[in-house]
């Protein structure tokens, strides 16, 4: 049964010739004729593996002396913000903390919550690959202003939003982990690099340079942008000068906060030089130049020709990010989108903190606060905040109870409200609008906190500024006559309320290291039942028990960038 | 005006060299051209002039062409069958004679292959060839191909064998299956040397059929057959999917979905269908069997200077889905697949001039496939995961049932979304040239060739949407889903193309002791494909020098100096050498006074074959260019358009170049007892190295690298065949065993950081399954335990906490291998090889006078398989449970269950991967049988059918493997689930030589 295999060209008989004369006469040489036409034609062609197509063949100098194009490349670093407040990486960083817990299902942030984040398994928000990878993009951008030889004001504008955007990457990361290495060139890779060691000399820088490099780009881009775009129909959302000293105020805010402005870590490791996250002493003074950025914030809004000012309606700020002209709160947002349902579920513990629109908080017996009608009477940006039993939202009442109730399972909240801020009302959990990050009542209260810290005890402007962000969100004015420590106390509390599911308060509550009272114990949520009369019955219920551990307040820096660069040295306590 | 010439009638008697008749030879006068065929005694009358020749020919027999003096009155002409290794082997650029060759390959016979009724040509290599292992992932028309791998895998990166048809680097897989003669595997680098650069993936070599001299036959084939699907999974009716559903929900903490009124309305058997439906969604939607029909036309022989081989093969496949045809009265189109493929081959040789060997070869094919308008494997996971009890089919009136949730009813999918065609014409052609250069020096000869390919590829059809209506508690109905109108579908046109060129200086010639074979060759192909996509060229010189000496002692270079345009200029080419010997130890003289051993060669082989195919790696061509490329967008201004974005690229490979395959093979061909046995092994160690791999790179470089040739793979294996042939008589008998084994392991890809060691792929087999280790379900103790701990710092804990969700009783448990008291990605471990190691085939055939009966068995071991599909994992998926998941957990069956607890939300913990769904996919099936009969025809008056033969035969027939659960099948894990189900095909058929 062996596969016969004919024999094509070695064993051909010498057969008769049975073709006419014709035929016959073709000669020899007429057939190697043929060939070398074959072989010729191919051999004409000067080069028969051609080189690369165009598209693949785009060089630094052809993006960069193009005006377009290098807007382009600009756009594309924007782009590389964090968009996404809603579902970052699964998650937000407000699961991250004590304002909720993620509902349908565990969010990387999850491995805060119970206490099971071992350091490598997750790298929670990504943001160490990110931010490099934004920073990497600034790099290129800096490298080749050289090729910038189109109009001139623009090439100027364009490289002072660079190093915006650098320093804005540069400040997420510090934030997290503290200092990290300072790239400030275009990184080649070198493939003889290529073992476990690569990255050797790669170290990271102390804090206090990462924050002097950070301050030195934002120091750029405030002398040489504009203070506010003017035609907000065709550049809001580009980098300007009050974005960058809003930046620079919460930059030097949190530099002088305890966590990294302290003679002692808040854990010591030996495997991590203090210095890498922190200041090696305390120093007041810091607090002096956090309170001068913002002060230098305010005074030049009320010295330019375009102002902002505080949106008279909270709730409907974040669904009306526009160009100052429509919202004049707004100084710094991502232009794309916030998108996909909120799956969020806010704490009890933090609408706990909400106080009664008496002002009165609701452990306070005379506050008139009652467990069977939780909201009513509450400081108006709770509602404003978060959607709860009952309310009327895109198209029908939203029914978070147990028996019967249409959200119960549907949502999956297991706290019994969902997140209303940024999430609009067309269609049910879908955002709709753009993410803010800096907006004018962080400056006021920027300047407030700073200048507490600074004077030790409330000045009149801290009052001032304290009170138009109160009246604003029709709350009453914070007591006269404040010592330093209850004025801090209602501050924090202030903010975390104003800026709540806005990616401050996982940062706030760390460098304030209040993180093990606020983020440790039970987390409650509401079971809701509906009584047969209509009327609802509220049972506080634990959702989860929470602990905080101190290594907790610093990202761990991912285990495989350790294991790729040794000398990378690791926040205290993780390993 | 003819002359009257003196003619004799006389007997010729056709016998082999073991004596016995050969019935069936042609025999032709040359003088007049009329021909005979002998009957089963050999014998044959023919009428002869006074001098005359006749031509004897007969299949699997040297063609013979005598003088006779037709004085005698009776002759007797015996034909020799050529020794086994007599005949030449298909090899790169040029077949080489087999008894010198020191070349690793299989080859299988088509007669062979086109005893398995499976229309692909892909489909009926395995288990046929020593060394190729082959994996069929869908049956559905159109789409059935195999893929296959010759040895193993010895990269981490896709890279499969290179196909050639009659030297031309074509697809096989829609050949018909009687054009094609031969199909050989090149296993060794001695094989594949010569391809170069791209020979390191190994390649198969098929060769069509070609006209026989002094020959004329016409045979038509007609045969049709039945397609039965494989088994559906056993879903659950709709009283139990209900119970289960309340049962997952209540363990979840969800109140109950199903009131008990629902559930206990289907224990009358007179309800109200509407209302209670019970759809079996299989039953509904799926025949039993489909048909298919081939036909095929061939004309074979030609004159000495004069050859033809002919062949039109029509095939129609149909589909497996019910009311295909609901739509053919008012739009006249149908819904169902239908695959109607119109093949033709015309190969010519013609004798141009004395020294001139001329050959064209033009095929083509037409493929016109119909399927309905959503795509096949959504119409059949929508089977597979539409609950039975929640809507009708449709409600008297026609309308389509649905509710808001379930709006994907797969009867709407199939009738109401329209339909899409797919047209294929593809045209090839060859010439080819051959020209004997005897004039300049005895045994040269230059021959060449020029190939054109042509692939027309477009598509059509019209689309459509669907409403459906939930009948509400008051009679009316509530619609989902907007009906559309059939709109065109748009077209969307290809048109590939390739050219082939090459040409070889050959050369063979014997001195004496000393035998020469070689050749020198060019080539170039150039491949257009994907319409816009930029061309794929590569080009090269290739030669082959053999020297034998004393026509015992092989010494053998094969090598290649090619390029690829997917590498940098002025790196593109690389000299790929291999070297090889040969001992003819039966040519000896010590072994020449035994009859026992009739045929011994030992071979040996060692050399370099590339790869620059790096389009399969995941990335782009062009690896060695830095470019800027479009990014993200962005929006400035209040009502602006977003504004494009610009990036840079991937960094980079300036220095990327070909994979290089280093093997060594040793092996050897036996011959034994009266060459009725057959005996090749073959034993090989390989290493590729330089696997475009992406490097390990600091986060903070920002930005990923193009791949680096870095990584290294090795392999070793052992193939070989032992085969037995009895033929006496009437009776014939054969049987062979083929077979491989092949075990790879990672030697380096950069693998990422992995803190445990029973993490690493590094060391293992390529393609390896790692996951959790199942140790039962949690009790309700340890889920209370787990949950209030899980504050308690991990050290601290008394129970490990699984990072995969929330912990309740009956919820799949697995072992925390690190000890850290958590069970997370840190806990898997090497669970098996997704890659079979053994691979083999039981090949036999046994004929008694006119009956003939051959039969395949193949079979796998040596692997696994993850069972995780919709027909599996209960509600997981919002999938529908099976059988398979009856013996879930639940307080009562704590102690007995085998599955976990149910859940109607998507369980993060039970559906980890884990040695819990991974089995051995180990199989042995019966891959074809046929049975043929057939019956000689006398030639008398107006019958001018010479042969018929009936046969019947069938695929796919049986299988062993050792899944839980019957309805899925090792090789093809989602047939019948996801995708199109596996069919048996049981066929019948005749074929008619005229």
């Amino acid at each position: 049964m062996d596969g016969i295999i004919r024999n094509r060209w070695f064993t051909t008989p010498a057969y008769p010739l049975i073709f006419n004369q014709k035929v016959m006469k073709l000669k020899i040489h007429q057939i190697f004729i043929v060939f070398l036409l074959g072989l010729g034609a191919t051999g004409c062609q000067k080069e028969f593996l051609a080189p690369p197509p165009n598209n693949v063949t785009t060089t630094d100098s052809t993006v960069f002396s193009n005006e377009l194009q290098s807007r382009q490349y600009l756009a594309n670093i924007y782009a590389s913000m964090p968009s996404n407040q809603l579902n970052r990486n699964n998650g937000q960083l407000a699961d991250g903390c004590f304002e909720s817990e993620q509902g349908i299902q565990w969010s990387p942030f999850q491995v805060y919550n119970v206490n099971a984040y071992n350091g490598g398994a997750g790298n929670v928000d990504n943001a160490y690959g990110t931010y490099y990878t934004m920073i990497r993009k600034c790099n290129i951008f800096n490298k080749n202003e050289k090729y910038m030889t189109f109009t001139p004001a623009n090439a100027a504008f364009f490289k002072a939003e660079n190093r915006f955007l650098r320093a804005f990457a540069y400040f997420e990361l510090l934030k997290r982990y503290g200092g990290v290495p300072i790239i400030d060139s275009v990184w080649i890779y070198d493939a003889e690099d290529i073992k476990p060691e690569f990255g050797q000399e790669l170290k990271r820088s102390s804090f206090d340079a990462t924050v002097k490099f950070i301050v030195k780009d934002l120091d750029y881009a405030i002398a040489n942008l504009p203070w506010i775009w003017s035609n907000a129909n065709t550049d809001f959302g580009r980098a300007c000068k009050s974005a960058a000293m809003a930046m620079k105020s919460r930059l030097l805010l949190y530099a002088a906060s305890p966590l990294f402005n302290a003679n002692q870590p808040h854990l010591s490791d030996a495997n991590c030089p203090d210095s890498l996250f922190k200041y090696p002493t305390y120093d007041v003074q810091r607090w002096k130049v956090a309170m001068d950025a913002a002060k230098a914030f305010i005074d030049a809004n009320t010295t330019e020709a375009l102002k902002y000012q505080l949106y008279s309606n909270y709730g409907d700020m974040f669904l009306n990010v526009k160009g100052n002209a429509n919202n004049k709160e707004v100084i710094f947002s991502h232009a794309n989108q916030v998108a996909g349902p909120s799956q969020s579920n806010p704490t009890l513990n933090l609408v706990d903190m909400y106080d009664m629109v008496n002002g009165k908080p609701i452990t306070d017996a005379t506050s008139g606060y009652n467990e069977q009608d939780p909201y009513k009477n509450r400081d108006p940006r709770l509602l404003q905040t978060i959607l709860t039993n009952g309310v009327a939202w895109a198209g029908r009442t939203f029914e978070p109870f147990i028996n019967g109730g249409q959200d119960y399972n549907g949502d999956r909240t297991i706290t019994g409200m969902l997140q209303k801020k940024y999430v609009g009302a067309t269609a049910q959990n879908q955002g709709a609008a753009r993410f803010i990050f800096y907006r004018l009542a962080e400056l006021y209260l920027n300047y407030a906190e700073a200048q507490n810290e600074y004077e030790g005890g409330p000045n009149a402007n801290a009052y001032t500024y304290v009170n138009l962000v109160r009246a604003r969100a029709g709350m009453p004015v914070f007591p006269a006559g404040l010592n330093k420590a209850d004025f801090a106390a209602r501050l924090k509390k202030e903010r975390i309320l104003e800026f709540a599911f806005e990616e401050t308060n996982l940062f706030d509550e760390r460098r304030w290291l209040m993180a093990e009272t606020l983020d440790a114990g039970n987390f409650y949520g509401f079971k809701i039942n509906k009584n047969t009369n209509g009327t609802f019955t509220y049972t506080r219920s634990i959702f989860e028990k929470r602990s905080f551990m101190k290594r907790f307040y610093l990202y761990p820096i991912p285990e495989t960038e350790i294991f790729k660069s040794p000398n990378l040295k690791q926040n205290p306590g993780w390993f | 005006m003819i002359h009257a010439q003196a003619q004799q009638k006389i007997q010729v008697t056709i016998v082999n060299q073991q004596k016995n008749p050969v019935a069936g030879a042609k025999i032709k006068v040359l003088s007049s051209g009329k021909k005979n065929i002998t009957n089963a005694r050999g014998e044959a009358e023919v009428v002869l002039n006074n001098t005359d020749s006749i031509a004897v020919s007969a299949e699997y027999y040297l063609a013979k062409r005598i003088a006779v003096n037709p004085k005698n009155g009776k002759i007797a002409v015996v034909l020799a069958a050529p020794k086994p290794w007599e005949n030449t082997i298909e090899l790169p650029w040029m077949s080489q004679s087999t008894k010198y060759s020191t070349a690793a390959v299989s080859a299988v016979h088509g007669a062979l292959l086109a005893k398995n009724p499976e229309p692909n040509s892909s489909n009926l290599l395995g288990g046929n060839l020593a060394g190729l292992i082959t994996r069929q992932n869908s049956s559905e028309p159109g789409y059935d191909g195999s893929v296959f791998n010759i040895r193993g895998f010895n990269s981490y990166n896709s890279l499969s064998p290179m196909t050639y048809v009659d030297g031309i680097e074509r697809d096989i897989q829609q050949i018909d299956p009687l054009e094609l003669e031969t199909v050989t595997i090149l296993k060794d680098n001695a094989a594949n040397g010569a391809f170069g650069i791209r020979g390191s993936g190994r390649s198969i070599m098929a060769t069509t059929k070609r006209g026989v001299a002094n020959t004329h036959e016409v045979s038509f084939v007609a045969q049709t057959g039945i397609q039965y699907a494989g088994a559906s999974p056993d879903f659950l009716g709709a009283q139990q999917y209900m119970q289960l559903y309340n049962e997952g929900a209540v363990n979840d903490g969800l109140p109950a979905k199903y009131s008990q009124t629902q559930i206990d309305a289907y224990n009358n058997a007179g309800r109200d269908q509407m209302l209670y439906p019970d759809v079996n969604w299989n039953t509904e939607m799926l025949k039993k069997t489909t048909s298919q029909s081939r036909y095929n036309l061939m004309f074979r022989g030609g004159t000495n200077d004069f050859r033809y081989y002919v062949m039109m093969g029509y095939l129609n496949q149909g589909g497996i889905f019910k009311n295909g045809d609901v739509n053919k009265d008012q739009f006249g189109f149908s819904n169902n697949i239908d695959f109607k493929r119109y093949n033709f081959r015309t190969n010519l040789d013609f004798q141009a001039t004395e020294k001139l060997l001329v050959s064209l070869d033009l095929s083509g094919r037409l493929e016109d496939r119909n399927y309905p308008g959503t795509g096949t494997a959504t119409i059949f996971n929508a089977i597979s995961t539409a609950p039975g009890n929640e809507y009708p089919v449709r409600y008297p009136d026609g309308k389509i049932g649905g509710t808001s949730q379930f709006q994907n009813n797969p009867y709407a999918l199939l009738t109401s979304t329209g339909y899409a065609t797919e047209f294929r014409r593809n045209f090839l052609g060859t010439i080819k040239l051959k020209h004997d250069l005897d004039m300049i020096t005895p045994g040269l000869s230059l021959n060449g060739a020029f190939a054109f390919d042509n692939y027309f590829y477009t598509n059509g059809g019209r689309d459509k949407t669907y409403a459906v209506y939930q009948q509400q508690a008051d009679g009316t109905f509530k619609s989902f889903g907007t009906e559309s109108l059939l709109t065109v579908t748009p077209r969307a046109n290809s048109q590939d193309r390739q050219t082939t060129f090459y040409a070889n200086l050959a050369y063979q010639r014997e001195f004496g002791e000393h035998r020469l074979e070689g050749f020198l060759n060019y080539n170039q192909s150039y491949q257009n494909g994907n319409g816009f996509d930029f061309p794929y060229a590569s080009q090269g010189f290739a030669s082959r020098l053999s020297y034998v000496f004393n026509q015992r002692y092989i010494a053998e270079f094969n090598g290649s100096y090619s390029g690829s345009e997917n590498l940098p200029a002025g790196k593109r080419f690389g000299f790929f050498p291999t070297f090889s010997a040969g001992w003819i130890v039966s040519e000896e003289a010590f072994m020449k006074n035994q009859d026992f051993i009739n045929y011994l060669k030992i071979r040996g082989s060692f050399g370099y074959t590339g790869n620059a195919d790096i389009t399969g790696v995941g990335t782009q061509r062009f690896l060695f260019q830095n470019y800027y490329t479009g990014g993200s967008n962005y929006v400035f201004g209040n009502n602006s358009a977003p504004l494009g974005g610009r990036t840079q690229a991937r960094l980079a490979n300036p220095d990327v170049t070909w994979e290089t395959l280093r093997q060594a093979n040793v092996g050897f061909d036996l011959y034994f007892l009266k060459e009725r046995f057959k005996l090749s092994l073959d034993v090989f160690k390989e290493k590729r190295t330089d696997i475009l791999t992406t490097p390990i790179i600091s986060g903070t470089m920002g930005i990923a690298t193009a791949p680096y040739n870095q990584g290294i793979v090795d392999n070793k294996g052992i193939d070989g065949e032992l085969s037995y042939r009895y033929e006496k008589n009437k009776i014939g008998f054969s049987i062979a065993l083929l077979g491989s084994f092949t075990e790879n392991k990672l030697v380096f890809n950069n693998e990422v950081y992995r803190p445990y060691d029973y993490l690493k792929r590094t060391g293992m087999p390529t393609g390896s399954a790692f996951g959790m280790v199942s140790q039962g379900f949690y009790t309700a103790e340890e889920a209370t335990r787990i949950n209030n701990e899980l504050s308690v710092p991990a050290a601290n804990k008394t129970i490990a906490l699984p990072m995969f969700g929330t912990v309740k009783p009956g919820d799949m448990k697995y072992k925390d291998l690190n000890g850290d008291n958590l069970i997370d990605v840190y806990d898997q471990t090497y669970l098996g090889s997704s890659l079979p190691k053994y691979f083999y085939g039981i090949r036999g055939g046994f004929r008694y006078g006119n009956l003939d009966l051959s039969f395949l068995f193949q079979g796998a071991a040596g692997g696994v398989v993850d069972i995780r599909n919709v027909s599996t994992q209960g509600f997981q998926n919002s999938a529908k449970p099976s059988t398979f998941v009856l013996n879930r957990w639940t307080p009562e069956t704590a102690g007995t269950a085998n599955f976990p607890r149910l859940s109607v939300v998507n369980n993060g913990l039970n559906y980890q991967t884990s040695d819990f769904w991974i089995y051995k996919s180990d199989y042995f099936k019966l891959k074809n049988v046929e049975i043929g009969f057939s019956t000689p025809i006398r030639n008398k008056g107006k019958v001018v059918i010479e042969k018929v033969r009936f046969f019947v035969n069938g695929s796919n027939l049986f299988i062993v493997d050792k899944l839980p659960v019957k309805w899925m099948d090792p090789e093809m894990s989602a047939a019948g689930i996801g995708n199109y189900p596996r069919m048996r095909i049981i066929n019948t058929g005749a074929q008619f030589t005229f």
